[in-house]
């Protein structure tokens, strides 16, 4: 397969010719896969937790360290979720060394639980899923983002993070039960304050 | 809320304004990477070669050898000192100030062939290699 000539030309590549074409040394073609997963690479980071400056340091180190790497790349599963779990890694390095106390169970969430007639008032606030994030706890709200955001498995998040897999399995199970429950009340309040 | 809504929305990416810039910023740090990994790489070729010179250099009774061994091909080509008419001169000066600027530094040569500095370039290496093999694990997928 012949390289394209201009940056433009790789957008219409799929992300496995593009990690041909990177390992084979052409910067433009990992450049593409930048543009392509940049968002939500980023997105993944400040969802496990980790705050703006910090979330996009370890985004660029993430991509780095996926470049430098790219022949390691199995193709087993998609490119981002490669991605996300170097990024996880590296994020999850940094908590165990600086912020052990986030993986404890009894940390108090971001921010407060939600005010329902506050939540009314703000209709967009509808499916604000990072929103609802931030009134988990963080372990919750890690295990949660690993599980459904970076595709891992309970096993997986339970080896990744160091938490016991039973930990975990709750973590999760709360954790979802209390997003679904912030997120349909987002959903339903305008109606109710309309009555 | 159905699970495949929840799913749905985890991949949904948040939106960026400064998505160019970030991506400017991967892609620099990634050429200067490369720069100075290059770089590195050709300082350990230049200082490797340099010690290998020096070793060659201080070989008791090689240097007779390989005088005697390059003296045809020092021979000047008529041709390209008739073209040229300094061919041979040069080559003579160039070789004359290489000799001259290596044997100015006949402490930093002799350091250089010393068991000492084997021992602290090969412990050196083996550090650098090691972090490697830590670090590689530590991000193994």
């Amino acid at each position: 397969m012949s390289a394209p000539s201009t940056a433009a030309g790789y957008r219409h590549l799929s992300d496995h010719d593009l990690i041909a074409q990177a390992v084979l040394g052409v910067s433009d073609a990992f450049g593409e896969l930048v543009r392509r997963h940049s968002a939500a690479l980023r997105t993944h980071l400040r969802r496990m937790g980790a705050q703006g400056a910090d979330a996009d340091d370890m985004a660029q180190e993430a991509f780095i360290t996926a470049y430098e790497r790219l022949t390691e790349y199995r193709a087993d599963g998609p490119f981002l979720n490669w991605l996300k779990m170097i990024a996880a890694r590296r994020y999850l390095r940094k908590v165990k060394t600086t912020q052990k106390y986030l993986l404890v169970d009894d940390v108090a969430p971001y921010e407060a639980a939600p005010d329902l007639h506050q939540a009314g008032q703000n209709e967009g606030v509808a499916r604000d899923l990072d929103g609802a994030l931030s009134r988990l706890k963080p372990a919750e709200r890690l295990c949660v983002t690993l599980n459904i955001s970076g595709g891992l498995s309970h096993q997986d998040v339970s080896n990744e993070t160091g938490l016991p897999l039973g930990t975990v399995k709750s973590h999760i199970k709360r954790g979802l039960t209390q997003l679904r429950a912030m997120l349909d009340m987002a959903e339903a309040v305008p109606a109710v304050i309309e009555r | 809320m159905k699970d495949e809504d929840l799913y749905h929305l985890f991949q949904t990416p948040m939106r960026f304004d400064d998505e160019p810039a970030f991506q400017d910023r991967v892609m620099r740090r990634l050429g200067a990477k490369n720069w100075l990994r290059q770089g590195l790489i050709a300082l350990a070729g230049l200082l490797g070669g340099l010690y290998a010179l020096t070793q060659l250099v201080r070989l008791p009774g090689l240097s007779s050898t390989a005088q005697a061994a390059t003296r045809p091909a020092a021979t000047p080509d008529a041709t390209f000192e008739a073209s040229l008419g300094f061919g041979r001169e040069l080559l003579e000066n160039v070789a004359n100030a290489l000799a001259l600027a290596l044997s100015k530094s006949t402490d930093y040569l002799a350091f250089a062939q010393s068991p000492l500095f084997f021992w602290i370039s090969f412990s050196l290496c083996m550090s650098i290699v090691g972090l490697y093999l830590v670090n590689m694990r530590e991000e193994g997928i």
